[in-house]
């Protein structure tokens, strides 16, 4: 199956599968849902321009991603250098009530992730998202061989970080 | 006994391995490697139940209704390609004609140019300035004079309180409560005190010192609200932004006017 200019119903479907788990990728790579949607928005909309065999639609929807992803870190960051005015306060405070509980365990989490180098979460996710290692292999650009000893040193990390940081 | 590498527990894990079988031998007999293996297992299974606890419904189908919007097709007229560049051509030999009977004394072309130019230059000199482009006005707001407390929709999830004329007695409590609608509640309003409304907007005027209370939809995806043009208060989704330390913080934030 190929998607192509014909191909308007495979993409329909196409979308309808994999928008979730983009999504849900993006959003625990950011933390940010806005940002996770309009990156998997401009991730699909780049895919229309695309012909392509099945099997690879994932692996290249999943790196134009992270190219998206690190193109917004550098706007972010620019804008921030370029603030002239004095600084928002920015308030970690939780949601009141019973949100306290589950908003403590996002930031938790969070920061944790985000101490991680940002292949390791790459790995990891992708891992999560159920890609295998020649695809992950291929997305991240690193040898098919040394991905399970990546994964075990990033989730040993991981468990460090999060067992230190409670 | 060599133990097996890392690496290969965690592609053993993942089922990423051809040779299962050889393994599963040495891990019925080595216990070190077998512990390691345990290891992997939970530490992936502590990652998966962590970054899980964070998600949340992907928008789908809004997402889905945008790209549709995005992908309709651009209509061309091949017409218009081909009359342009001979309009341009026509154009072209008709200002060139105009120059060359410009340059005859006494032409009439050289007249016609003459007193438009003489035209464009009065206008500069009686500095008739071209009207500046507005901006296009909100929404005439409704005005309810009088009124103690004012509630409303959110708008598209959207919600914009704006408080002004306060002193620095003023109390601003902002709550997040669990109906619907927003709502703005002016305890001692003074006869200055006036409430307006839009669309997913409350502004309150003149609140002096009274005590303020907004109340913002859980629900809403965005609110924001401004204290005298400043913003004190923003929640976007599950976040909030506090743009300075409110007074006290428990079910509430209480902000003070006239920093």
């Amino acid at each position: 199956m190929t998607l192509g200019p014909r191909g308007l119903l495979d993409f329909d479907s196409l979308f309808q599968k994999l928008y979730p788990s983009l999504f849900r990728y993006l959003h625990r790579l950011t933390g940010d849902a806005d940002v996770a949607d309009d990156i998997a928005q401009e991730a699909f909309m780049r895919l229309l321009r695309q012909s392509l065999p099945e099997a690879e639609v994932r692996p290249w929807l999943f790196t134009v991603a992270m190219n998206l992803v690190r193109d917004h870190a550098r706007k972010v960051e620019r804008r921030s250098r370029l603030l002239t005015t004095a600084p928002v306060l920015v308030s970690s405070t939780p949601l009141p009530d019973e949100s306290v509980e589950r908003s403590e365990q996002v930031g938790l989490v969070r920061a944790v992730l985000e101490q991680l180098s940002v292949r390791d979460q790459q790995l990891l996710l992708m891992r999560e998202e159920g890609f295998k290692y020649e695809e992950i292999a291929r997305v991240i650009g690193v040898a098919p061989a040394s991905v399970g000893t990546l994964i075990a040193r990033a989730l040993r990390r991981f468990a460090e970080l999060y067992g230190s940081s409670r | 006994m060599a133990h097996i590498e890392e690496g290969m527990l965690q592609a053993y894990l993942d089922n990423e391995v051809v040779a299962r079988a050889e393994l599963d031998t040495h891990l019925a007999q080595c216990t070190t490697c077998a512990a390691e293996l345990d290891r992997l297992r939970s530490a992936s299974q502590l990652f998966a139940s962590v970054v899980h606890a964070n998600d949340i419904v992907a928008p789908t189908s809004a997402a889905f209704t945008a790209i549709r919007a995005a992908r309709r097709p651009i209509v061309r007229k091949p017409a218009a390609l081909v009359r342009v560049p001979l309009a341009r051509a026509a154009m072209l030999l008709v200002g060139l004609a105009a120059v060359a009977s410009a340059a005859i004394p006494g032409s009439p072309v050289r007249a016609w140019i003459s007193e438009a130019l003489r035209s464009v230059g009065g206008v500069q000199q009686d500095e008739t300035a071209i009207p500046a482009v507005q901006p296009a006005p909100e929404p005439a707001p409704s005005d309810e004079r009088g009124a103690a407390a004012v509630t409303i929709e959110p708008a598209d999830g959207r919600i914009l309180v704006v408080l002004s004329g306060a002193t620095a007695e003023a109390t601003v409590r902002v709550r997040l409560v669990k109906t619907p609608r927003a709502s703005v509640q002016v305890s001692d309003a003074t006869a200055q005190s006036r409430f307006r409304t839009g669309p997913g907007r409350i502004e309150a005027v003149s609140i002096g010192s009274a005590e303020v209370v907004v109340e913002i939809p859980r629900a809403a995806l965005e609110a924001r609200v401004e204290l005298d043009g400043r913003p004190v208060f923003e929640k976007n989704r599950d976040q909030l932004r506090l743009h300075e330390p409110p007074a006290a913080s428990d079910s509430e934030f209480v902000f003070k006017g006239n920093r």
